[in-house]
This record gives structure tokens, sequence and C-alpha cells, in this order.
């Protein structure tokens, strides 16, 4: 604790110079914006509560002392003591929204990209089951992180997680033919979404074990929503400012 | 690999994964990550189970019906498994903190 004590000409109104002298005593030495318990302002909570605010007795102020703004401090303090408290800076919820959707589309279709040629690379060396099982396990976890991570989300972060989505779901389904093929070498593909869900490998005991699964790689949809899920795990890690 | 076997490789993981940060915003010890990851563990074990099992099951039901309604059941299954996922991580989520508290 140490006790810091200035004084300030606040107000040159033309009738008189007024000059405050305020005395602190607390952990700080800055005056910050936020508005004290004397003009019924808000209370900064990262405020000691011991810190006690001594202003010396002079003439009387003015009735709107425009206080000199904190150049390091973003917020919007009161301005006068009748509405104090109950004017903030207006919402911008829909550019933080815009700006959030579009940088999860971005970054979606940039991780889905990055996980789709992680697993052509893998799979140039390694036996399709092992590939197989490996996309599925990392697009579990990272779709698993996304459903999460929509749960709990202000309006910000599900834009950008639906961002995610659309932008992970356009790369991937873009690119999961070649992924295919690269995994197993396999052109002729079936396009029907009945299949694309693995009926038909529900159907027939003997394709139906995941080995069997796996040995056949990702059919395109499933390879598809694995690199979506790869993808977009890997791109909540740039979620930033979009909380 | 189909979508199928992710959207249960979902179902398995996301319970864990929900219990673990649970338990990491409950700043637990070395004891309570352990029960946690057990419990996510055995919750995932059986949502996975049990979406598994239903989907096979409805899809062994509609084998004889057209392919349009094949589609239109697979969309539907499809859509029900996803909420079906959120669930299971909510439920974990819902579960630990209830578990670490009896501990």
């Amino acid at each position: 604790m140490r006790d810091a004590t200035r004084t300030r000409n606040t107000v040159n109104s033309g009738l008189a110079d007024v000059s405050e002298a305020q005395t602190f005593e607390g952990s700080r030495d800055s005056v910050t914006g936020y508005g004290t318990p004397c003009d019924g302002g808000p209370i900064d909570p990262g405020v000691d509560p011991t810190t006690t605010e001594t202003v010396a007795p002079g003439p009387p102020e003015p009735a709107s002392p425009e206080p000199e703004p904190d150049p390091g401090d973003n917020s919007s303090p009161p301005t006068s003591s009748s509405n104090a408290g109950s004017q903030t800076e207006p919402p911008r919820t829909g550019t933080r929204t815009g700006y959030c959707f579009v940088k999860g589309l971005l970054n979606g279709g940039v991780g889905t990209a990055g996980a789709a040629i992680l697993t052509v690379a893998v799979a140039t060396g390694a036996a399709p089951e092992v590939v197989s099982a490996g996309l599925l396990v990392a697009g579990g976890a990272g779709a698993a992180l996304l459903v999460r991570d929509f749960m709990h989300s202000g309006i910000g972060g599900r834009a950008y997680d639906i961002g995610l989505f659309l932008g992970g779901a356009a790369v991937g389904g873009a690119s999961t033919f070649g992924v295919r093929y690269a995994i197993t070498g396999e052109t002729n593909l079936s396009t029907g979404i009945v299949d694309f869900l693995g009926v038909n490998k529900v159907l027939d005991p003997r394709l139906g074990n995941p080995v069997g699964a796996f040995k056949k790689g990702p059919d395109l949809l499933g390879g598809a929503a694995a690199l979506l899920g790869a993808g977009s795990g890997a791109s909540l890690l740039g979620k930033g400012y979009c909380q | 690999m189909t979508l199928w076997h992710l959207l249960a490789a979902v179902a398995l993981i996301g319970p864990v994964f929900s219990s673990l940060q649970t338990a990491h915003s409950l700043n637990t010890g070395l004891g309570g990550y352990a029960a946690s990851a057990l419990s996510g563990v055995l919750l995932g074990f059986v949502f996975s189970a049990i979406l598994w099992l239903t989907t096979k099951r409805v899809f062994l039901r509609f084998t004889t019906s057209s392919a349009t309604m094949q589609t239109l059941m697979a969309v539907l299954i499809f859509s029900t498994d996803i909420l079906w996922i959120t669930m299971a991580v909510w439920s974990a989520e819902c579960s630990c903190p209830a578990l670490l508290h009896a501990i």
C-alpha cells in the first residue's frame, strides 16, 4: 500500500480554474474511467475493497465536467451522474457475428485442407485401415470438441462454429474423392446417401465389422465428415476474439 | 469407414472430452480427473452402443422399402444421431460435477 496524492486541473471554464485534489490510498496509482461509489457509477470489480478516495473540499464542480480520457482505457466511462451505470457502448452484435462467421469459414476451410493434405501424406506410407482408423479418431475427437464448443459459446462463438462447419464441409466435400483415392486407389465410388451411411455394410455381415470397413477406407461422405471434424477441431484453436 | 462409424466414434469420444473439460474447470486433483475420465468412458460406451444398435435395427427394418424411403430414413437418422451426441455430451457434463461432489 502506498499513498499517492496528485492534483490536476480538470476544468477551465472561463469563470474560474477549478482545482481538484485527490488522495488515493490503494494498490494502484492510476485513475481509471470507472465510476466510484461517490458518483453512483459502477464500481470496478478489480479494485481493492480497501481502496478509499478522498476529495479535498473546494469550490463546487460545474455541472458537466468532462473527465480526461485515459489513453489506455477503451471503456466508455459514464459522463454524468444521473445516468451513470446505465450508459454503455452500443452493441455491435451484427458486425461481430458476421466477422466471426467469416473468420470461422476461412479457418474451417484452411484447417480441413490441412487435414486432407496430412491424410494424403500419411496414406503414402501407411496401410488403408491404419489411415482410416486415424482419420476416424481425429474426426471423432474434432467433431466432439466442436459440439461441446457450440454448446458453450456465445453468439459470436456460435457464428464462428457454424462458419467452421460450413467451410470445413465445403473443403472436405471437395477433397474427399482425392483423399479416398490416395488411401485405397479406388475410383469407382457409390454416390447414394444410403451407401454413404453404410446401410449396405450393416446388411452384409462380412462388411459390417469395423476391420472390414477400415480396410475399404473411408467412403466419400464418411471421409468428408472425418476431414471436417479433424479440421474444425484443430481450427478451434484460432477462435481468439470470437468466444 | 462410413459416416455411421464416425457418428458412433463421436458419441464415444464426446462424453470423455466433456467430463475431462468439466474436471479441469472444477480444478480437481488427479483422482478427480481419473474419476471423470472413467465416467466419461462409461457414458460414451453406453451412448455409442445405443446409437449403433438402434441405427442398425432401424436400417434393417427399412431394407425392403423404396430407395426414396431409405434415403429419407437415412437423413432422419443422421439428424437424430446428432441430437443423441449432443445429449451424450450434455449428460456427461451434468453427471461429472455430481460424481465429483459425491466422491
